[in-house]
């Protein structure tokens, strides 16, 4: 480790350990980017008959990236940040952050004592191991199926089904 | 597979498998992402794996139970805590760490999966890769009207071939 980057994370601990205790709010700019790049993910989560998170436009944190965060707060007051990075395309950005909401929506399942597979696949309906994976295919951000690697359908389209009950956030 | 990032001490690109990278990945070197690994006290857990299909490198982090005893002791008072990762690197050089605050009950499984990182101040990006060496340190933070508490867990170790390891914390699905 060299000592420009122990400066450099010595720094980082400093300013997240100020953001823990003071949230920046969002500039105008990153509240439309967090929107833009939540809208489709949450189209999916409420066609597929899930409760929708209540995602704060503040961030937490500062990963040493050009990023925006956001903050998931749920109803326990527990919550969890989550970030979109700049410089990416808009399909990478949909793609990136669908990955961490499926992981947000496999807790609350996993609480709820549901099958944590969301969105299901609807090629391997009854495997309880495989759920769709977000990917970009063709600067499309898609839902995939990991096991024949076909397309399911774009990031903001499933179809409205319902996908093991209704999960409180 | 890649090079050995000792290569310069060693001036053996594979000396991480015995020169063997095909079927094996550091045998004797500081740890394989594949297994639990718990700090000497007993207050940090990190258990590893990587999925089989997707090749990413799954960690999940619990605090011990002692450490659950101590926090939730009435003169510390503390049910829940924060865990972020101040630092993360793939074979020596800095990410961007993987993971964001999550604000959890002290028994909470923190985990995550790593795939693909991009490298902190604009030095581009890349796909984890059998033999990489993953670093990765988990920094907890606490507090009651009594007390505060920041402890932190670091662990180096490099990554095994997909699929080894076994998947948690939600059992067969992780390893997709």
């Amino acid at each position: 480790m060299t000592d420009d980057y122990a400066e450099w994370l010595r720094r980082n601990m400093e300013l997240n350990k100020e953001l823990r205790k003071h949230p920046r709010r969002l500039t105008p700019e990153e509240r439309w980017l967090l929107r833009d790049t939540v809208a489709p993910v949450l189209d999916d989560l409420a066609a597929t008959g899930m409760m929708l998170p209540d995602i704060l436009e503040e961030a937490h944190e500062d990963r040493g990236v050009d990023a925006v965060y956001g903050w998931v707060l749920e109803p326990d007051g527990m919550g969890c940040s989550i970030q979109i990075l700049k410089g990416v395309s808009l399909a990478d950005q949909v793609a990136m952050l669908a990955e961490q909401i499926q992981e947000l929506v496999a807790d609350r399942l996993d609480d709820s004592g549901l099958s944590i597979q969301w969105p299901r696949c609807p090629e391997h309906p009854s495997d309880r191991r495989h759920r769709l994976v977000a990917e970009v295919r063709e600067a499309s951000a898609v839902w995939t199926c990991l096991e024949s690697g076909n397309v399911i359908c774009t990031i903001g389209s499933l179809p409205a089904w319902r996908d093991g009950g209704a999960v409180a956030w | 597979m890649s090079i050995d990032p000792a290569i310069t001490q060693t001036l053996q690109p594979y000396a991480y498998a015995n020169g063997d990278p095909i079927s094996k990945s550091d045998p004797t070197g500081c740890g394989v992402c594949d297994r639990t690994y718990t700090s000497a006290n007993g207050y940090f857990k990190v258990h590893f794996w990587r999925t089989r299909l997707s090749g990413r490198v799954g960690w999940d982090f619990r605090l011990g139970v002692p450490f659950q005893a101590w926090l939730s002791s009435w003169w510390m008072g503390i049910n829940e805590v924060e865990v972020t990762m101040p630092h993360a690197a793939v074979n020596y050089w800095p990410i961007a760490t993987p993971y964001g605050p999550h604000l959890r009950w002290i028994g909470y499984d923190f985990h995550a999966s790593l795939r693909a990182y991009t490298f902190i101040r604009g030095m581009g990006s890349g796909v984890i890769r059998t033999g990489d060496q993953l670093s990765l340190s988990w920094l907890v933070v606490g507090g009651s009207f009594w007390a505060d508490v920041e402890a932190g867990f670091s662990i180096s170790c490099s990554v095994p071939r997909p699929g080894s390891g076994t998947a948690g914390p939600y059992g067969p699905y992780m390893n997709q």
